[in-house]
C-alpha cells in the first residue's frame, strides 16, 4: 500500500525530514555502540550462571518445586465441600411489654378525666406480639 | 539448529548502514529523548548479537530491524531499571552547522525544528510514529503496519489523522 503524493503532503514531508536529519545528525558512533554490545555480551557469557549449567540448575529447581505441589496435594486431597450447619435461624426480636412499663415523673399530666382514648403502651405490645408470633 | 549468524560481517555491515536511520527512529519512539534512545538502540545491538532478535528474510533488513528497535523501546518503557545498560555517557549534544551557515540561520533553523519537534510531541504515539515512518524514513504504508505490528487499515487511519493533525498545527505556528 503506498501512500498517494498529495502536493499537500510535500511540505510535510519536507518538515519531517528536517527534523529527521536534525536527530540523525546527533546519532553516536555506531563503532562504539557496536563495541559495547559485544563486550556486554561477552561478560554475559563469561558469568558463572550463563550457559548449560545454569539452564540445569533451573529445569532442577522447577522440578523440585513440581515434586513439593505434588507431594504437598496428594497429603491434602481435595475432599467434597463441607456443607456447614447454619445453627438455628435468628428469630424475630420480640418486643419486652416490661420495658414499656416504666411511669415517668411526669405523667400524671397527660392524665385526663374521660375514658382512655388509646389502649394502654402494655395492652399495645400485647397486641403487637400476638401479630408477630407466627 | 544452525546458530544464528547475528554477528555476521554481513549483519555488522548493514546495521552500521541502517545506524543514523535507526537511532532518529528510537529517537521518535522514544518520545524525542536522545538518551533513551541511545540506550535502547545499544540494546537492540545487544539482542541481535546474542540471537534474541534474528533476521529471518520474512521482511527487508530495515522493516525487521525497525520492528525490533519499536518493541525494545516498548519493553524499556515498561521497565523502570534501565539505567544499567549505560556503561558510557550520553554523548553532549553538538550544534551542527555548516560553514556557510550564519548564526542567525542556525539559530532559525533551530527554533523551527523545534516548532515541528514540539508539534509531533503533541500527537498520539501510533500517528507520530506512523507519520515518521512514511516522510522520514521512506516505507510504505505496509510496511510500516509491520514495523508497528497493527493491520494495513489502522497504519492508514493513524496516518490520515496525524497528517491532518499535524498540518494543521504546523499551520497554525506559521502563520502566527
Amino acid at each position: 500500500m503506498k501512500t498517494m503524493n498529495d502536493p499537500q503532503d510535500e511540505d510535510l514531508r519536507r518538515q519531517l525530514r528536517e527534523l529527521g536529519a536534525d536527530v540523525e545528525r546527533r546519532a553516536p558512533a555506531f563503532q562504539r555502540m557496536w563495541r559495547i554490545a559485544c563486550e556486554t555480551r561477552t561478560e554475559r557469557e563469561q558469568q558463572p550462571g550463563h550457559g548449560l549449567l545454569s539452564r540445569v540448575f533451573a529445569t532442577a529447581a522447577v522440578l523440585v518445586v513440581a515434586g513439593v505441589l505434588a507431594v504437598m496435594v496428594s497429603h491434602h486431597p481435595i475432599g467434597p465441600a463441607v456443607v456447614r450447619d447454619p445453627g438455628p435461624v435468628a428469630q424475630a426480636p420480640v418486643a419486652n411489654p416490661e420495658a414499656f412499663d416504666q411511669d415517668a415523673p411526669t405523667d400524671f399530666l397527660l392524665a385526663d378525666s374521660g375514658p382512655p382514648v388509646a389502649p394502654s403502651v402494655d395492652q399495645l405490645t400485647r397486641e403487637i406480639n400476638t401479630l408477630l408470633s407466627p | 539448529m544452525s546458530e544464528p549468524q547475528t554477528d555476521s560481517p554481513s549483519v555488522r555491515e548493514q546495521l552500521e548502514a541502517w545506524h543514523s536511520e535507526s537511532f532518529a527512529w528510537a529517537v521518535a519512539c522514544c518520545d524525542h529523548e536522545p538518551g533513551d534512545a541511545e540506550d535502547v538502540l545499544q540494546m537492540t545491538y545487544l539482542k541481535i548479537l546474542d540471537g534474541r532478535a534474528r533476521f529471518e528474510g520474512r521482511s527487508a533488513f530495515k522493516t525487521w530491524l525497525f520492528g525490533v528497535v519499536r518493541m525494545t523501546a516498548l519493553e524499556q518503557r515498561r521497565r523502570a531499571w534501565w539505567g544499567w545498560l549505560r556503561t558510557a555517557p550520553v554523548e553532549a549534544v553538538r550544534e551542527h552547522r555548516s560553514l556557510d551557515e550564519s548564526p542567525d540561520d542556525a539559530l532559525a533553523r533551530r527554533e523551527k525544528i523545534d516548532q515541528i519537534r514540539a508539534a509531533c510531541l503533541r500527537l498520539p504515539s501510533r500517528q507520530r510514529e506512523v507519520l515518521m515512518l512514511v516522510f522520514h524514513h521512506d516505507v510504505t504504508l505496509d510496511e510500516a503496519a509491520q514495523i508497528m505490528r497493527v493491520s494495513p487499515g489502522s497504519a492508514r487511519k493513524h496516518y490520515q489523522r496525524g497528517k491532518e493533525q499535524l498540518r494543521a498545527w504546523l499551520g497554525q505556528l506559521q502563520s502566527a
